[in-house]
This record gives structure tokens, sequence and C-alpha cells, in this order.
């Protein structure tokens, strides 16, 4: 069956995965975002009881409530997809993969939807403290479903917890708190919120800011900026401190994923990061052109600083990882190849000798797999070279994710700096810039998801799992259509909520 | 005291919980199957209106029903969920494209509602065979 593969419905697949994702995650950081600024405005009006700050929570809940929808009905297409695009890898992980998607269900999409409506709906209808209460509720259930579906996210870029079981040929929880508390999946929760939440002040801030520029009700849009400039500020300096940890957990855990980040092909000591640069997107790994095009200029030491917490430390290239490095006592995919192929083999001889009712035999193969399991995955690569990621584009998606990232604490701190002197209104070139904030942070944010999910190929499940075996036995034609449905339906819902949004916007909140 | 539950009692429970939720989101789909009654029983706006909001504006909760069914199914028999959701492939595609539709319809605006009731008759539709397969 894993023989006659057909590559062309695997990259399919992994186009539509790529386009859902990519969709659902337009919508999403909104949701995740805006859901606590909602809970701090909704806070402030209920303290104060003024009538304007109600007018301000409830217009932003309006635009809210319009985005909130589609994320949810992309985010079903998501879990669907792993059944019917993704089979194979369904069946071999659901015992831990499906854990936390099943809890996600339970609690967090029950919690937020049950709060969603009180919170829209629930204005002198419940009381004003039950009311809040929801308002936090639906911010609390949005970021614990992002909590239980990144738990599941970083087990396949980290599988901790589990045991690979011969018989079924699958792998089992062994240790759900291992799952749950992985380190991986702390950081890129935290990583994730607190850049979506600079995604909700963003949102805040561009609207704002255009109604600061029309002269447009300029009370309400300063207020909103204070809260959410204030927000964004502290979740953008946090977002630059957890993606540091972040590489610093992909040094350990994914090196070639790093590597490709930096477009680093020899390793060294003293390694620098990139800080101007034109990858060349024709090198391989085994040829001998330049990794740069033209200038480009390296910030020593920087990366093994971020790698390993230390300047001088060595960082493994890509070259050492697909062709090992002695010296460094890095194994290479060359030499995990072939550990992987005497696993493959000794699963098959394992697989055999039970049928035949061998049991000694069978003992004697289990024992042999179990010393190269933990490579089982590189058995099934045709080349050692294949175990690189698409270099040009993770290189690209890190860098305009770092820069961007780098950038967004200075705007928040200009916004509350200039709110906090009264000058707002006159600094143009701000509000200007402010407007299109949102589409930065969105183009942000997408890089990031393009980083943490390019960067892991060619695995389903690092190290141990390759796309090109986790898929449904479908035909190319099948996945194509399907993929263009949904191309065309998720285009369409982004027409109809850019075109709601802007209504609603040219509207603004409705005058008492 | 779950601890000390059979691996096979276990499945026993989660396949009746499966199947309560399977069996609620079958129910939930009819009720909102209903709106294609729209032509029917309803010849004003007001009356439309009527038939749109008791019955139409329920998809949240059939989506999160769904949502259950589809984690609980992977979490608890991988099989079932990969070989049922690959397999009938065309069938699950289906269900979800005109669910997603008749979500953002409803939600979006008023004029969407007379689509969302046409994706429904879609939707109860190609969920008729899935639930006697």
């Amino acid at each position: 069956m894993i023989e006659n593969l057909d590559l062309g419905m695997v990259n399919w697949a992994r186009a539509q995965f790529a386009l859902t994702a990519m969709y659902h995650w337009l919508f999403v950081p909104l949701t995740l975002g805006l859901s606590w600024l909602l809970a701090f405005y909704h806070t402030i009006y209920v303290r104060t009881g003024s009538e304007e700050w109600k007018r301000l929570t409830k217009f932003w809940m309006k635009l809210f409530g319009i985005n909130f929808a589609i994320g949810v009905a992309t985010g079903i297409i998501l879990e669907f997809e792993f059944g019917t695009n993704w089979s194979n890898y369904s069946w071999m992980v659901g015992d831990i993969f499906g854990a936390p998607l099943a809890i996600e269900g339970i609690f967090a999409f029950f919690l937020e939807a049950t709060f969603f409506a009180v919170m829209f709906f629930g204005w002198n209808r419940v009381s004003k403290g039950f009311h809040l209460f929801s308002t936090w509720m639906v911010a609390a259930g949005s970021s614990l479903s992002a909590v239980w579906i990144l738990v599941a996210n970083a087990w396949m870029q980290y599988p901790v917890g589990q045991a690979f079981n011969p018989d079924t040929a699958r792998f089992e929880m062994q240790n759900f708190a291992e799952v749950a508390f992985s380190p991986y999946a702390v950081n890129k929760f935290t990583h994730a919120t607190s850049s979506s939440m600079l995604i909700g002040a963003f949102f805040v801030i561009s609207i704002s800011s255009w109604y600061l520029l029309r002269g447009r009700h300029v009370l309400l849009a300063k207020r909103s900026i204070v809260v959410a400039a204030a927000l964004g500020l502290l979740a953008s300096v946090f977002t630059v401190f957890n993606g540091d940890e972040s590489a610093y957990e992909i040094a350990q855990v994914q090196p070639m994923k790093l590597a490709a980040f930096e477009g680093l092909y020899v390793g060294q000591k003293n390694a620098g990061l990139v800080a101007l640069g034109l990858i060349n997107p024709e090198k391989k790994v085994y040829d001998t052109q330049e990794p740069f095009i033209g200038f480009n200029l390296h910030i020593p030491g920087l990366l093994s600083l971020m790698a390993n917490r230390s300047f001088g430390s060595f960082v493994p290239g890509m070259k050492d990882l697909v062709y090992g490095n002695a010296e460094h006592n890095i194994l290479g995919s060359v030499q995990k190849m072939e550990r992987g192929k005497k696993a493959v083999a000794s699963l098959d001889a394992y697989k055999q000798a039970k049928k035949a009712g061998d049991a000694s035999a069978a003992d004697v193969h289990l024992a042999a797999l179990n010393e190269n399991v933990e490579f089982l995955g590189y058995g099934y690569l045709k080349k050692p070279e294949e175990a690189v990621p698409p270099v040009a584009l993770s290189f690209n998606a890190f860098h305009v994710m770092v820069i961007l990232g780098s950038l967004f604490p200075l705007i928040f701190f200009g916004y509350l700096y200039f709110s906090w002197k009264g000058t707002l209104m006159e600094k143009k070139w701000l509000l200007g810039l402010g407007t299109i904030t949102y589409i930065l942070g969105m183009i942000a944010t997408q890089a990031g998801w393009i980083v943490a999910e390019v960067g892991r190929q060619p695995w389903t499940i690092q190290g141990l799992l390759p796309v090109s075996i986790a898929r449904t036995n479908l035909t190319t034609g099948t996945v194509q259509t399907t993929f263009f449905m949904f191309l065309t339906l998720f285009t369409l819902l982004l027409i109809a909520e850019i075109c709601i949004m802007v209504k609603q916007i040219n509207i603004g909140p409705e005058e008492n | 005291m779950i601890e000390q539950l059979e691996y096979t009692t276990l499945q026993h429970l989660w396949w009746l919980l499966c199947s309560v939720v399977g069996s609620l989101f079958l129910f939930l789909t009819f009720v909102q199957g209903g709106q294609s009654l729209l032509w029917q029983v309803a010849k004003t706006r007001t009356e439309k209106d009527l038939v749109i909001n008791s019955l139409g504006r329920k998809w949240e909760i059939t989506f999160t029903t769904l949502v259950l069914f589809g984690g609980a199914l992977f979490a608890s028999f991988p099989k079932f969920y990969s070989t049922s959701f690959g397999g009938a492939y065309w069938v699950c595609i289906l269900i979800l494209f005109t669910f997603v539709i008749q979500a953002v319809m409803n939600s979006a605006t008023n004029r969407g509602t007379f689509l969302a009731a046409w994706c429904t008759r879609g939707f109860s539709l190609s969920t008729a065979p899935s639930a006697f397969s």
C-alpha cells in the first residue's frame, strides 16, 4: 500500500489543510484577542455605569459577533479533514491527538457557545453582574479551546508521553500529563494567545484611527485606543519574549526546523542571526551554491545565543543534520534512515513471527525493533535530503514574523505615549500607520503559522510519521475537487465578512 | 474510580455517549430542516422571520454537537472515525459544505436567511443517507 503512493494527492491534501487552517486563522486570532478586550471594556462600563462605555462595548461586541460565526464555521472543516484526508494519521494517533480535541469540544466549545449567547443577547435581560461574568467566560472559553488545540499541535511537533504499539502499529498514550504540560505546548499556547491579543488590539486601533482621521466618534475612538494599546503593549512585549523561548525549544527538539528558518546549511560555532539577506531558493542541501543571493548581514553569535543560551555554542546546520557530524556527535538523517529501515524490517519480521505463532522469534524481533523505534519514521523516507523542509518559505516567513513582531511594541508604545500627552489627534502619520496595523498583524500571524507548520515538513509527527503515509487512500482528483470547493466557499465567506464589517464600521456605534 | 473500569466497559460507555450525541445531532438537523417549510407555511415577511428565528437560528447548538460528536469519535474510536469519514468522503464533505454556508448565511444578513433555508434543505438531504448507512 505504502509503495504505490500518489504524491500528487498528498500535496493536494496538504494544500487543502493549509488553505483551511490559514483561512481559519484569519478569523480566530481576532476572536481570541478581541474577547479579552471586550471583557475589559465591559468591566469599565459596569464599574463606571457610564452610557458612553456601554455604547463602546456594544459596538465592539457587534463586530466580534460577525467575526465569531465565520471562525467557528471554518474550524469545523479542520476537525473533519483529519478523518477525510488523513485517515491513516487519525487511526494511528487517535488516542493521543483525539483526546485534547474531544476535551476541547466538551468543555471549551460548550462554555464559549453558551456564554456567547448570554453576552450577545443579555443586555437588560440578565443581571449586570451575570452579564459581565458571561463576557469574561467567553474570553476564557476561547482561550481554553486554544489551549487544547495547541496541546494537540505541540504533540505533533514534539511527541511526548507516548509509546509505539507494534501489534496495532499505533502510537498510544502513556502519560496524559506529559502531553498536556509538554513545554512545547506551553510555549505554543502563550505565543499564540499573546500574539492574538495584539491582533485584537490592532483591530481596535485600526478602526479607531480611521475614525479619528475622519473626525468621527472621537471620544469613543480615543477611549478604545487607550485600553487596546495598553493591552497590546503588554501582549506584544510578552510575544517577543516567549517567541525567543519557542526558538530555544525548537533548537532542542527540531534542530532542522531552526536551521531552515535561518538558512543555515553548514553548522557553526558563534552562529549569526540573519538581519538582512535574500535566501537563494534554488540551493539544495547537497550542492555548493551560495545560500544567499548578494549582500547579507549576520549578527554574530545571536543564533547560538538563541538556540543554546550561550554565544560560543555550536548550532547544527542542515548539512550536519542530513549527513551527520561526528565531531559534534550529531546523527544525520542518513544514519537515522539506516536505523529506521532496520526498525521497519524488524516490525515486519515481528508481525510475521506473530502470525506464524513463533513467540520466541517474535520476542527477538521486538527487542530489535525497540532499539531503533525512535527512528521508525525515517525508515519511510526515500532519500535523506527529504528530511529538509522547504527552506526559502520557512526563512522568509520566519523573518517577516520576527521583523514585524519587533516593530509592534513600538507602535503600541507610540499610541500610549501620545494618548497620555493628549496629542494623538495631531499625529496624522501615526494614525495613518495605525489604520493598516491590523493588516500587518495578520501578515505576521499568518507567517507564524507557516513557520510552525511548513517548518515541520516532511513530518506529520516529528521524526515518527512522514506526511506521505499519514494520508487517506483517495485519488488526486477527489482532493483537488474539494480543494477548489473550499477555496471558493472560504473566499466568498471572507468577502462577505469584509463587506458586513465595513458596512457596520461605516454605520458606527449606535447613537443614544 | 475510572482506573478500575475495564477497557471494554469504558468502550461501552463511550459508545453510549457517542450515540447520544450522534442522535442529538441528527435530531437537531431535522429541527433545522424545518426551515425548508419556509415557502409552504409562511406567507408574509413576519411569518417567514418566525420560521427562520425559531428553527434556523439553532445552528450553534447543532454545530457544537457535531464538533463534540467528531471529537469524541476521534478520541474513543479512532478506527471508526478514520474509516467512516475517509470512506464516506463525499457525504462528509457535503455535510460540512452545506453546514458552513448555512451557518454563515444565518448569522450574516436577513436576506441571506432565504438562501440558508435552501442550504438547510440540501443539508438535511445530505445527512439522511449517512443516518441510515
